[in-house]
């Protein structure tokens, strides 16, 4: 393998600069603050927060939830278009997408915990006792498939690329040994992997589309707040979070790219195709929200038509005009002219639209989640208290994307950020193989018992512990990927002298 | 290893098999029919509004009983001026958790913390609630509270009180599994509040239903509430415009 080519892959593990140690200290620091404003909220409880019982009940942290879940979208879109498709041109930016998304839904996880009352409770009643009917239940499995697929999948395509590492960089050998699992770089395993994440991936997308869709129901379902009950609930929230997706992907493409002179990487090319998709996502979404509001307006009950008011020309008319022309619009109007120009593509001012784009869906979030509660069906026995969100809670929704920032930069210290290519690796054998029968008896057996538990615990849904049943059923599912792929077949040829001349010729290229 | 086509063939036929099964199952489970529930105990008030004074004892005595936390309401009262001068008059309308037949609260209840006991009143089970709050917002009522505060030296006073999970009216469980009218009805100065098995028709609020028009609040939600007013002047207390 060329040192050279592959130096350029794993440059931000290479990257010893001043300011990239800057930029850890100040993101560590971020950290550890986020951290202590995340203790305090669970020592004191919500009443840290300025959430009230009488007003907004939902604060800021559901508003950065559904936010942050949105950004996790399009992570896997991208690495799913790029497998199944076979888009080899843009395979550069699938793994960065892929961190992003897992990294996005630890995060939201967390902000979810620290929004309920009792963290201490929630992941474990929400297993033991989940009732199917609640749209909450139908999130937490969602996301709970999505979590684990997306893991999955980020760990089959990665394998590879950490058995490489191991010959890369002698000093961690053996971590990257023990991380790749028994991995053998020959053509058959290469196959296999190939296969099995081209399923995975197609799998991935209509989960993909149903955690979003479950977040849109999870308001789509309640009546009993004005603007909420919106059959485009569903596609709204989905085409909201490509949106969200798509500029934080831009964002944190560009910033590698200026950070790491990675412009033969992640180039031209792939920002401009970007931009364009964004460009037509800002655009349908804006035509959601124009039809939303029409539709609102011709409502023959005032009060649902209340929220609508509440935005067009109420309490929060001046933040949705200024977000929705200055954080969609003119970075809209600043797309389409970026696409229809045949000049090469300003990266600079296209990361500026996406930080507008992605701050005005944050704000468009908030818009949806907080006015309607000052607009009860029922009047209120006093004025309802005006909801003002705590530093805590600031501290906390702003902490997120320092911490996930943090979490990102300390990954890409210990993954390769960019797939090596096919060509990279010179170790490819083809040698024959011996076919392992155990890989089809634990596929069939992992189906049939995956199965078996999903209807368990379907048929007894009113039950106690029926979510931990149809959660074991996708675990069982989930081995059949897993275990295709860790099992290894038995080689006939083993080319031992190949071997040891790559790691020999490798001694020391990390450093 | 599984070829593509037979994966299609596999997946194909479980999905089918999940949607043939699923809608016999609900049968199979549901928790008996509708003429079996209407002949049950089914525990309702009803508020005559012409009664009320505004006196404000039953939010008074349901916090002493319940142990309210300050700034949040079991039961309260609603005032408004209704007319226009010279015909002006100050209606009330005593408000608490109207113990839905259908209540959205239950349905969206993730852990199943909210149920419907056998007498149809609505309860929490605080021992379960996460305190996501979901309830909250699916109630178009407005019903319930939250009890953020985690204070051990308020946990001593007042156990019921349990931090981090959510509370409403509970018709005082305690009181009428022993027997005793809820604190609110025993509290009221004006006999305002009648409370019972509204499916005898040998009681009070049995013989009210029958012979009374009673009116429930934002019947267009469809919930069936169990709580009724009588009289007064319930309608100018729905929101007739957000602004």
């Amino acid at each position: 393998m060329d040192t050279l080519s592959v130096n350029q892959y794993i440059k931000p593990m290479l990257s010893k600069s001043k300011n990239s140690k800057i930029m850890n200290s100040l993101l560590a620091v971020g950290t550890i603050i986020w951290l202590c404003y995340c203790l305090r909220v669970l020592v004191f409880g919500l009443s840290t927060f300025g959430i009230d019982t009488y007003g907004a009940t939902w604060g800021i942290l559901v508003v950065n939830t559904i936010h942050i879940i949105g950004i996790s979208h399009v992570g896997i879109a991208i690495s799913a278009a790029v497998r199944v498709l076979k888009l080899d041109k843009y395979r550069n930016v699938a793994r960065i997408a892929e961190l992003v998304t897992l990294i996005a839904l630890v995060i939201a996880v967390i902000n979810l915990l620290l929004h309920v009352g009792r963290p201490d409770r929630f992941i474990i009643n929400a297993f033991l006792y989940g009732k199917l009917h609640s749209p909450l239940v139908w999130s937490m499995t969602v996301f709970t498939l999505y979590f684990l697929t997306s893991f999955v999948y980020l760990y089959l395509s990665i394998r590879r690329d950490i058995y490489i590492m191991s010959s890369v960089a002698p000093k961690y050998r053996n971590f990257y040994k023990f991380l790749s699992f028994g991995y053998q770089d020959t053509s058959n395993n290469i196959e296999r992997h190939d296969r099995v994440l081209f399923w995975l991936a197609l799998c991935l997308v209509p989960i993909m589309v149903s955690v979003h869709s479950v977040y849109g129901l999870l308001f789509g379902t309640i009546s009993a707040k004005v603007g909420w009950h919106n059959p485009l609930q569903a596609p709204y929230f989905v085409l909201g979070a490509i949106v969200s997706g798509f500029s934080t992907i831009i964002i944190v493409s560009a910033f590698l790219r200026s950070s790491f002179s990675w412009k033969n990487l992640l180039t031209d090319r792939i920002f401009k195709v970007f931009s364009i998709i964004l460009a037509f996502v800002v655009f349908l979404y804006l035509y959601f929200m124009l039809s939303e509001h029409i539709s609102a307006q011709y409502l023959p009950t005032v009060s649902e038509r209340a929220a609508s008011d509440a935005l067009l020309s109420g309490r929060f008319s001046l933040i949705f005009w200024i977000t929705s022309i200055v954080g969609l619009i003119l970075p809209l109007g600043y797309l389409i002219i970026q696409a229809v120009r045949k000049s090469e593509i300003n990266i600079g001012l296209l990361t500026a639209a996406a930080v507008l784009i992605n701050i005005a869906l944050w704000i468009k979030r908030y818009l949806l989640v907080i006015p309607t509660q000052y607009e009860p069906f029922l009047e209120h026995f006093r004025p309802l208290p005006v909801y003002t969100p705590t530093h805590t809670e600031w501290a906390v929704v702003l902490g997120s994307y320092v911490t996930a920032a943090f979490i990102f930069v300390w990954l890409m210290k210990l993954i390769p950020i960019i797939e090596f290519p096919m060509d990279q690796s010179s170790e490819i054998k083809s040698q024959q193989e011996i076919k392992n029968n155990s890989r089809k008896i634990i596929t069939l057996l992992s189906l049939f018992l995956g199965i078996c538990m999903i209807l368990w615990g379907i048929l007894t849904r009113d039950l106690d512990f029926a979510p931990v049943k149809w959660i074991t059923g996708i675990i069982f599912i989930l081995i059949i990927p897993m275990s295709n792929c860790l099992i290894t077949d038995r080689i006939l040829v083993r080319d031992e002298e190949e071997t040891t001349t790559q790691l020999d010729n490798h001694e020391g290229d990390g450093e | 290893m599984y070829s593509r086509r037979k994966f299609v063939k596999t997946g194909s036929a479980t999905l089918i098999g999940l949607a043939v099964t699923a809608p016999g199952v609900r049968s199979l489970t549901s928790k008996g029919s509708d003429s079996e529930t209407q002949e049950k105990c089914r525990l309702a008030m009803v508020i005559d509004l012409d009664r009320c004074l505004g006196c404000h004892t039953c939010s008074i005595t349901c916090k002493s009983e319940n142990g309210v936390r300050l700034g949040g309401f079991r039961s309260h009262v609603m005032e408004k001026e209704v007319g226009k001068y010279p015909k002006v008059t100050r209606a009330f309308l005593p408000r608490l958790c109207n113990h839905c037949e259908k209540p959205p609260c239950e349905k969206v209840c993730p852990v199943g913390a909210t149920y419907i006991r056998e007498d149809g009143m609505v309860d929490i089970d605080k021992g379960r609630c996460i305190g996501c709050r979901y309830c909250m917002v699916a109630c178009p009522y407005g019903a319930r509270y939250f009890n953020p505060r985690h204070d051990s030296e308020e946990a001593k006073l007042f156990p019921a009180r349990i931090f981090g999970t959510v509370d409403k009216c509970n018709f005082c469980a305690h009181r009428i599994d022993n027997g005793v009218v809820p604190a609110c009805v025993n509290g009221c100065l004006a006999n305002a509040r009648i409370f019972g098995d509204i499916n005898d028709p040998e009681s009070e609020i049995g013989q009210l239903k029958n012979n009374e028009e009673l009116v429930s609040l934002l019947p267009e939600f469809e919930t069936n509430p169990n709580v009724f007013y009588k009289g007064g002047h319930t309608k100018s207390f729905t929101l007739k415009k957000g602004k």
